[in-house]
């Protein structure tokens, strides 16, 4: 394959002001479709040869354009005259490239975990400006390298999660479990747990763990259970499910702040006393809940189910503090988009 | 004859020619020699990951200079590593090419490097690293993010040049915390491209490889090597595009065929940027092309390759003709006239500061202009652009944060 792939470029009438740059394999469609509501003219930079051959399948109408070298990426921003704004999804090596490039505005977007999994350093202050989900990014990132200098900070929530929060319906006495498979005895507490409490279940269980599907089917089908658990596979359907769910069981595993996203009480799993002291970001901490035994999962379940749900508000607050809901709901990205077009 | 004719009329001749034949009938085959099998090539041996030179991890050691090129970094550390080593630093060489790690290990066999590949490499010897305070970084490569993860250190962009080209100041440098710079003209650079550059501190160091070149300009120019004068060609390459090409080699050699003729110069030093002939072929044989026409003129010269350092010349010479290209700023240590080819034709993109290169160089567009200025500055002894160029010597160079080994105050400072 040649080192660049301009041929997607609208040619004669290029009049693209925006371009989402990727340097890595990961570009999630999330953000291709977020941009697209903003009713913009703009193309897509990937660096990553297999990314863009599976990405110009998939969508193609769109402007998605390769290069491979500094040269053929100066080549790119060259072949679209009207280009003022670029957004990148990570901070890799290889941005370098395009930020070197003064007349455009380079704008830090991340992906949908990048505020917890980032290690913020001063190699951010290459950008423009952050746009992140809430004050929670901003403190870590002054907290890492003091001086942010020009940076300037942006507030737009997680734009791909206003789908989520307008379908949302809390539903009682059901709990979306995402937990370590491979513990059958942490299965089974959460199991008998909600058994007791005529819960229903939605378990996230891998493809390869069919056998332990079938005998958790058998066992609830002997208890007249079966028809209150729901089984998935893959793990994309979270956000379809969470829809149903009142309250969400998780271990330290498979906890991750984007859960708090859903509102839900979080309940987690933990080995020890101190594991709740070791959660990272530690902010965190105050808005769970945790259990080791069955019954400390039954007690909190039976609370839950009479509508006792004691760190409601700390929950809430923690939220807000890493996703503004409020953010989420006005669309903040799609207008601060739509607000660069029309300065440029 | 035939065979019986031979028995009848001449039996003896007949037997030693059957025997002959019966002998060479028997003669062993010549046996062909085996032709060597051809080993198979031995795989090439996979590159380490990390490796050490002299690396002791119970010395404290304070500064690290790093380089994310690959060999093109040995111009750039050439330049700084002796200044480190004079200042008496505590310091490590960190390269993340492992070519370059060994070329510079021969180099320089008293210091201590380290080659780290990736960032967990770099994690093994930073980790090892606890007095390490600040990081000095030659060039913008995007293998500096590694190092830029640090958040305890101080990241100091140093340059390897002086150069108004557009590559000199651009929104990268945000990342660093400090920019050190020769002169005031860089710090012009950066405001004139109206951006946000607050959270950069600029400071001011001079060009401490340009010192002993700035002690010599003392003497004036025409006073230098016993009055003798001795030109200095040093050109750029054709660049990657089109459009770039600053580079006036398509017509110096007939400069140099008439002016090697004439009883101007006493010394012809040439080194033409090792690139030349990288895009455009024809220009491949431009060396040797200047040779033979050298050859042939009246006027003691050298063509120099690319591993003789152009400060080592610039000290040899009192009269300059350059491309737009960062030896501009080196050979204006010197304090003697420069001759600037700048292209008609082209749209050249600098970032400007204060002073342009028509302030304080002849400048000149095609060979006519060029005698013509020749004659005037060096023939009619009328160097008009004396005031200007030491302003400029001041203004780019930082001459007298030089001559204060400002740079080398600094590193111990940290």
């Amino acid at each position: 394959m040649a080192n660049i792939d301009i041929s997607k470029l609208k040619k004669f009438i290029n009049r693209n002001s925006f371009m989402l740059h990727s340097a890595d394999d990961k570009l999630s469609v999330t953000h291709i479709d977020l941009i697209s509501k903003a009713q913009i003219d703009f193309s897509i930079l990937v660096r990553d040869e297999n990314s863009f051959k599976k990405l110009i399948k998939q969508y193609p109408n769109m402007q998605i354009c390769y290069a491979k070298n500094p040269i053929d990426v100066e080549n790119v921003v060259n072949a679209q005259p009207d280009l003022k704004v670029v957004l990148y999804t990570t901070n890799l090596a290889k941005n370098i490239h395009l930020l070197r490039f003064n007349h455009l505005k380079h704008i830090f977007i991340g992906t949908k975990n990048s505020e917890w999994l980032s290690q913020f350093n001063k190699s951010y202050r290459a950008y423009d400006e952050i746009w992140c989900g809430g004050e929670f990014v901003i403190n870590r990132i002054k907290e890492a390298i003091g001086n942010i200098g020009h940076l300037e900070f942006k507030i737009v929530g997680k734009p791909q999660l206003k789908e989520i929060f307008q379908n949302f319906s809390t539903q009682n006495k059901s709990s979306l479990v995402l937990i370590d498979t491979n513990n059958g005895l942490l299965l089974e507490k959460i199991y008998y747990a909600n058994n007791l409490l005529k819960n229903k279940i939605y378990l996230y269980l891998p493809k390869e763990k069919n056998t332990l599907k079938n005998e958790l089917l058998n066992v609830a089908k002997s208890q007249g259970y079966a028809n209150n658990i729901k089984i998935f596979d893959n793990k994309e359907l979270v956000d379809e499910f969470v829809n149903k769910t009142s309250y969400i069981i998780t271990d330290l595993k498979n906890l991750n702040p984007y859960l708090l996203s859903y509102n839900l009480p979080l309940i987690v799993y933990t080995e020890k006393e101190i594991d709740k002291y070791l959660i990272e970001p530690n902010i965190l901490q105050d808005a769970l809940y945790y259990f080791n035994t069955k019954d400390e999962l039954l007690d909190i379940l039976s609370s839950l189910n009479n509508n006792e749900d004691i760190i409601k508000e700390e929950r809430e607050k923690t939220t807000n503090y890493i996703f503004n809901q409020e953010a989420i709901l006005n669309d903040n990205f799609i207008r601060n988009i739509n607000k660069e077009n029309i300065e440029k | 004859m035939s065979k019986l004719t031979k028995l009848l009329n001449h039996p003896i001749l007949f037997f030693e020619d059957a025997i002959k034949k019966k002998i060479k009938k028997v003669e062993p085959k010549k046996v062909e020699p085996k032709k060597p099998i051809p080993k198979k090539a031995e795989p090439k041996k996979a590159e380490p990951k990390k490796a050490e030179y002299q690396f002791n991890a119970f010395l404290s050691y304070t500064h690290l200079l790093h380089t994310g090129e690959n060999v093109t970094g040995l111009s750039h550390l050439d330049l700084w590593i002796p200044v480190f080593q004079k200042a008496n630093v505590n310091f490590v060489v960190l390269i993340r090419n492992y070519e370059l790690f060994n070329m510079i290990k021969e180099k320089y066999p008293n210091l201590t490097i380290v080659y780290a590949q990736g960032v967990n490499d770099i994690k093994f010897y930073l980790d090892k690293m606890v007095f390490l305070k600040a990081t000095f970084h030659p060039s913008n490569t995007g293998r500096n993010l590694h190092i830029l993860m640090y958040n305890n250190l101080t990241h100091i962009f140093i340059g390897h040049g002086d150069s108004d080209k557009t590559a000199s100041a651009h929104k990268y440098f945000r990342v660093y915390d400090e920019n050190w710079v020769a002169g005031e003209a860089h710090i012009d650079r950066f405001r004139n491209e109206r951006l946000d550059f607050r959270g950069l501190k600029q400071v001011k160091v001079g060009r401490p490889n340009l010192k002993e070149t700035l002690l010599i300009s003392q003497t004036p120019w025409q006073n230098r090597f016993s009055g003798n004068l001795n030109l200095l060609y040093l050109s750029t390459w054709e660049g990657v595009y089109e459009e770039q090409n600053y580079t006036s080699v398509y017509f110096m050699d007939n400069f140099f065929e008439e002016i090697s003729k004439k009883d101007i110069f006493n010394l012809i030093n040439i080194k033409l940027h090792p690139w030349v002939g990288k895009r455009d072929k024809k220009l491949l044989s431009t060396n040797q092309k200047l040779e033979n026409i050298l050859s042939n003129g009246n006027t003691a010269y050298k063509l120099y390759d690319k591993t003789t350092p152009v400060e080592e010349l610039i000290k040899q010479s009192n009269i300059f003709i350059c491309d737009i290209s960062a030896v501009i700023s080196e050979s204006l240590a010197a304090n003697a006239p420069i001759f600037v080819y700048i292209p008609k034709d082209k749209n050249i993109k600098l970032t400007k500061s204060k002073m342009s290169y028509e302030d304080y160089c002849y400048t000149f567009s095609d060979l006519e202009e060029l005698n013509q200025k020749i004659e005037e500055v060096i023939i009619n002894n009328n160097d008009y652009l004396k005031e200007k160029r030491e302003k400029a010597m001041e203004y780019i160079l930082g001459k007298n944060e030089t001559l204060n080994d400002d740079f080398i105050k600094k590193l111990k400072e940290i």
